[in-house]
């Protein structure tokens, strides 16, 4: 029995499972059983993803708390359908086959094959990374140089400060503070006196407990080993619009971070269009100052630069990829794309996507030219990226490949 | 996600696939209001206009029904099928056929069927 819905009479609230036309019950049973092969690293991921904040912000919900309810709920399909899919498979061959590509698949997504692949992306997202431009002065000034002289324990005014790094979705922020991150690590390993960056992913923390993000994150993240009373730290608070249920708290004034004002220097990115009329005071000491800088979309230097780099590890990696001159030439073919790419996850979503595009239209094009039929396919480059706030959906699904 | 985690079951979402998707028809507007049944949404695995003039294969809503069981979501297809929709799509299998394909309008359910449809 699945119940359809929540009105009516209490008898036409449910669906009787065994009265589905059989196509759709096999289906059914196919969905469970790709279900129940799916780990909580995928379902981790799925919810962690970047631009998925939505079903953590809208519910006040963590992201742990959201896998911890699908792999229950999983666990419960298992108990209802498992011996249903069992049959299903000893009955039909065919599907059985299909059980064959679907082990492939879990080899593939093995949780430790999936934490490696996320490890791997993260690197990748490291190695092709551009530094960004924001204003200063009215001027472009590279992100790094703003960043180096603020965390500079030897600028005095960064002391009781608070750099708040805005941006649009996608535009880099949080790959910005894991490149800082690996930046003061690299020199820590070089001088044990520099300072130790720290981590604080904002998203897994809701309003009620984000008060103690600094602290909990000390704990369990770095065991308590760093001291801010004796030891630099340079505090990378990410994703300040990604805690769960909203926030609109002082993270330097309601952690009392000023009592450490001169081992610290504190990080905040927030995506720009969270800010509302105010924002300030959610970020500036109350005693200090707020520094604050905009990212700015990639000028066409910089997206070359991207590209090139990405086209030169795709061909080592034999991925499939354009040159730097294809991409300018596609790039330049497709009205309104030019505009669409000015950071480097819609980069990245293009880079990738272009070339998969190509064969797709060409397949189908020749496809339906084999069956007399005349019009063209041609996709629209905005349906490429269609909503930079819904990720998980690009240009493999709106052309259905 | 609505109805989805029992705490939450009375907040209501927003209808997103219909905003986006190109010729998204619900259930609903299709079938007729009157002689949708949820219990019974995809008849031999079809669906017929409400004129009766159109009948069209139906594909994609077992899926949809497994994740609703996933998620909990309890109002899937909603009382007269205003919940969930479809698409038309060709099926290159059978000679360019008309086939629809059902789209969840939540985008959560909707997020989750094409995680899983990614595997097919």
């Amino acid at each position: 029995m699945i119940r359809v819905r929540t009105s009516g009479d209490q008898e036409k609230l449910w669906l009787h499972y065994d009265n589905l036309p059989p196509g759709t019950k096999q289906e059914f049973l196919m969905t469970v059983h790709k279900i129940l092969r799916t780990t909580r690293a995928t379902f981790r991921g799925f919810f962690a993803r970047p631009g998925a904040h939505h079903f953590t912000t809208y519910f006040n919900l963590t992201v742990d708390f959201l896998t911890d309810f699908l792999v229950e709920r999983q666990a419960k399909l298992r108990a209802e359908y498992g011996r249903d899919l069992e049959l299903l498979m000893k009955k039909n061959p065919a599907l059985s086959e299909a059980e064959v590509t679907l082990g492939d698949f879990d080899d593939v997504f093995s949780q430790e094959k999936a934490r490696k692949e996320e490890v791997m992306a993260a690197q990748e997202e490291l190695y092709f990374y551009v530094d960004p431009n924001v204003i200063c002065s009215g001027s472009l000034v590279p992100l790094s140089a703003k960043i180096d002289e603020f965390i500079d324990f030897a600028n005095e005014n960064s002391s009781n400060a608070v750099f708040l790094l805005k941006g649009d979705s996608g535009s880099g922020k949080s790959l910005s503070l894991r490149v800082l991150e690996q930046h003061l690590l690299n020199k820590k390993r070089d001088a044990e006196r520099s300072p130790m960056p720290i981590y604080i992913d904002l998203k897994q923390f809701n309003k009620a407990n984000v008060s103690r993000s600094f602290q909990e994150t000390l704990q369990k993240q770095y065991n308590n080993e760093f001291d801010p009373k004796k030891t630099r730290l340079v505090l990378l608070m990410d994703g300040y619009d990604e805690i769960a249920g909203g926030c609109q708290q002082n993270l330097y004034d309601v952690q009392q971070l000023k009592q450490y004002a001169q081992n610290i220097r504190v990080i905040i990115t927030c995506r720009t269009q969270y800010l509302s009329t105010g924002y300030q005071q959610w970020f500036k000491p109350a005693e200090g100052t707020l520094k604050e800088f905009e990212i700015q979309p990639f000028s066409t230097q910089q997206i070359n630069q991207y590209l090139e780099r990405y086209s030169e590890e795709a061909i080592k990696v034999h991925k499939r990829s354009y040159t730097l001159e294809e991409y300018q030439e596609k790039i330049a073919s497709l009205p309104n794309l030019k505009e669409l790419i000015t950071n480097p996850f819609i980069l990245r979503l293009v880079a990738e996507s272009l070339p998969q595009l190509e064969d797709y239209l060409k397949a189908a094009n020749n496809k339906k030219k084999q069956s007399g039929i005349q019009e063209e396919i041609s996709v629209q480059p905005e349906k490429i990226v269609l909503n930079r706030d819904m990720r998980s959906i690009n240009v493999s699904w709106i052309t259905g490949l | 996600m609505t109805n989805t985690i029992p705490k939450y079951a009375s907040i209501e979402v927003v209808h997103t696939m219909s905003e986006l998707i190109p010729g998204f028809k619900t259930y609903q507007d299709f079938c007729g209001k009157k002689k949708f049944t949820p219990a019974d949404p995809n008849p031999n695995q079809q669906i017929k206009s409400v004129d009766e003039k159109e009948v069209l294969s139906e594909r994609g809503l077992g899926q949809i029904l497994a994740v609703a069981v996933l998620i909990n979501d309890v109002d899937v297809i909603g009382g007269s099928g205003g919940n969930i929709g479809f698409q038309v799509i060709e099926d290159a299998v059978a000679n360019m056929q008309k086939l629809s394909r059902s789209i969840q309008e939540k985008l959560f359910i909707q997020e989750i069927t094409l995680l899983l449809r990614k595997r097919e």
